[in-house]
């Protein structure tokens, strides 16, 4: 029986990808402009996000059966991921390698169509994305992404109880990530 | 459909090679079927004895950690010079328990001191299989005496510390360690995080005082070197990753002043105590000379005739190097050649030798790099030899050129990721240090 791997959760791509290789690039290819928008909305330099998102998508497959399904979505934790990379890499004043050095990824030379595809995105604006969602939804995403709260103090904050937290910013997440993939599909 | 087709086939190539490689281990596992219900039974058997050692204090032995290849003595950092490593006999505390913390003095052939941070058991440093680390084998491995750990890089310096001799004081911290102590780093929790506060003070160091929590605590010394090492969590606000050095000359005109976890450095200079908390004029209150120190004696002068070699390939500049006769050898890191000329938006680019050099060898130092910084047009670049005195660089000019690109070529563009190294940054404190003698 073949199965169809787009029609997967995230848990359920990360649970397999260590033992198919569809899986992976599924998922790869379903959060691609969620994580190269964000890394360059925040680094506004295409030439070292290539490198960046190729690091962040190998710490993910290498994490992968470290992920646990729960109330937070991948996204989340992927983005988390992407956060830590990126810090990591402003820090050192290079961009970390150590996920792809694991995995012998090389440097990536993006072509100049992928440097302009990169420049757009940047333009994006995820504020206003956000100003799309009903409020609960965005007020729970930028506490937990942007402020970087954990549920506890995001409950605490919108007088909520942790479980409720955790679903309004799935829910809110689920929603950009549709928003940000018809964007795409508009351009 | 991806938006960026090189990303994407990077990771899937990637992704298609571990899956082959995982195939390949299945398939030797498969080979060995005859002995697996015998290595099972004897896994059990270890896994139980693991977990009774480990509840008794004991902890198994696993492979050394994998070291670094293909050194050159000459070159770089050089090699760990046989027989000169040392575990010092300081131990700290983990905050979880367990093994302690130690560390270990590494000089290199080239004239670095390199200190070296892990747990230690029975008299060895090495890192933990836990937390990711070693596949969770619950083992202790050991970080070879007289090499570099292969997963570590000295430039970028997570678990090692590595400056040059003459600079033998400073005090460091690293944050984001592992209770692992890993090489390579990125494995375990965040929570687990450990602010590690290390360094070496020097002789005339006699007490420290460092910050935990809310508390300030006085830390153990060790006479003579100085060293000192705190461990503890680390705190939620506290970057992970990060390493920063508060390291002085060697002449005693500047001691190292407190950083990371410390709070106070307390010295005796002569007759005189003093504390430096970071706050203070030191140098007035320690009684130390507080001008600049004294210059050494110039070399003789030297003006080497520079040639320049330019690689054009479809009009850019694929390769550019400036060569000349060293008239004084280079015998260790505290000693090299320089290029300096000024970059497009202001600042110096700096290119050096990294190698050792007997008087009278030619001297090759690329500058594509400080091409592709520059403004279109000529770039001038200034020859000079560095040679450190006691931490003071003293420059001594060879002569100067004029690289003129060929009308119609261009250089290179700059590389996507800045190569910027510590090397590099090291080049470039000597550059404002010498402000001095320009």
């Amino acid at each position: 029986m073949t199965i169809d791997w787009h029609k997967a959760t995230d848990a359920e791509l990360l649970a397999a990808c260590h033992t198919q290789e569809e899986p992976f690039a599924v998922f790869y290819r379903r959060h691609e402009r969620l994580i190269a928008g964000w890394l360059m909305r925040r680094s506004g330099r295409a030439d070292v996000v290539g490198d960046l998102i190729a690091e962040v998508f190998a710490a993910a497959y290498i994490a992968a059966p470290r992920f646990r399904p729960g109330p937070q979505p991948a996204q989340a934790w992927l983005l988390g991921i992407a956060r830590n990379k990126l810090l990591d890499s402003l820090r050192r004043e290079r961009v970390d390698a150590s996920a792809r050095q694991r995995l012998q990824i090389d440097a990536i030379r993006l072509s100049q169509e992928s440097t302009i595809v990169l420049q757009e995105l940047g333009e994006l604006d995820p504020l206003q994305l956000l100003s799309e969602l009903p409020t609960d939804q965005r007020e729970a995403i930028s506490a937990r992404v942007i402020e970087d709260l954990d549920y506890d103090e995001l409950a605490a904050r919108l007088s909520i109880s942790p479980q409720v937290a955790r679903k309004r910013v799935s829910r809110g997440l689920s929603s950009l990530r549709r928003r940000l993939q018809h964007e795409g599909a508009d351009r | 459909m991806t938006l960026l087709p090189e990303v994407e086939s990077a990771i899937l190539d990637a992704v298609r090679r571990d899956h082959r490689r995982r195939a390949r281990s299945r398939t030797s596992k498969l080979r060995s079927v005859p002995l697996r219900a015998p290595l099972i039974a004897l896994a059990l058997l270890l896994g139980t004895t693991t977990i009774a050692l480990a509840a008794s204090g004991v902890i198994l032995t696993g492979a050394p950690v994998s070291v670094r290849a293909h050194l050159e003595p000459t070159v770089g950092y050089g090699i760990p010079t046989p027989g000169k490593s040392r575990l010092l006999p300081l131990r700290a505390p983990d905050p979880a328990g367990g093994l302690p913390w130690g560390m270990r003095v590494v000089h290199t052939t080239r004239g670095y001191l390199c200190v070296q941070i892990g747990r230690v058991d029975h008299g060895q440093l090495g890192e933990l299989g836990i937390d990711g680390a070693f596949h969770d084998d619950g083992r202790f491995h050991a970080l070879p005496v007289d090499a570099f750990p292969k997963d570590v890089s000295l430039e970028q310096g997570f678990n090692i510390e590595c400056n040059q001799e003459a600079q033998t004081t400073f005090a460091g911290e690293i944050v984001g360690l592992q209770p692992n102590a890993a090489s390579n780093a990125r494995t375990g929790s965040p929570a687990n995080r450990r602010e590690i506060s290390f360094g070496l003070l020097g002789p005339k160091a006699i007490r420290i005082a460092y910050h935990s929590g809310s508390q300030t605590h006085t830390g153990k010394l060790l006479r003579g070197l100085g060293a000192y090492l705190i461990v503890q969590r680390a705190t939620s606000d506290r970057q992970p990753g990060s390493i920063s050095i508060g390291f002085t000359f060697g002449n005693a005109t500047l001691p190292a002043r407190p950083n990371g976890a410390l709070t106070a450095i307390g010295y005796r200079y002569g007759t005189k105590t003093c504390t430096d908390t970071g706050q203070e004029e030191i140098l007035r209150a320690c009684g130390l000379p507080e001008g600049p120190p004294p210059k050494p004696a110039p070399l003789p002068a030297s003006h080497e005739p520079l040639r320049v070699h330019l690689s054009v390939r479809h009009h850019v500049v694929t390769a550019a190097v400036v060569s000349f006769r060293a008239p004084y050898p280079v015998t260790s890191a505290r000693e090299s050649y320089i290029l300096e000329a000024h970059a497009c938006h202001g600042g110096d680019a700096i290119q050096g030798s990294k190698r050792n050099l007997a008087k009278a060898a030619t001297v090759r130092i690329a500058i594509g790099l400080a091409l592709s910084r520059g403004c279109s047009g000529p770039m001038r670049f200034t020859a000079k030899y560095r040679r450190g005195l006691d931490g003071i660089n003293d420059f001594t000019s060879l002569g100067a050129v004029t690289v003129h690109i060929p009308p119609g070529d261009r250089a290179k563009p700059l590389p996507s990721r800045p190569p910027r190294s510590r090397w590099m940054r090291e080049r470039l404190r000597e550059a404002r240090r010498s402000g001095a003698h320009r």
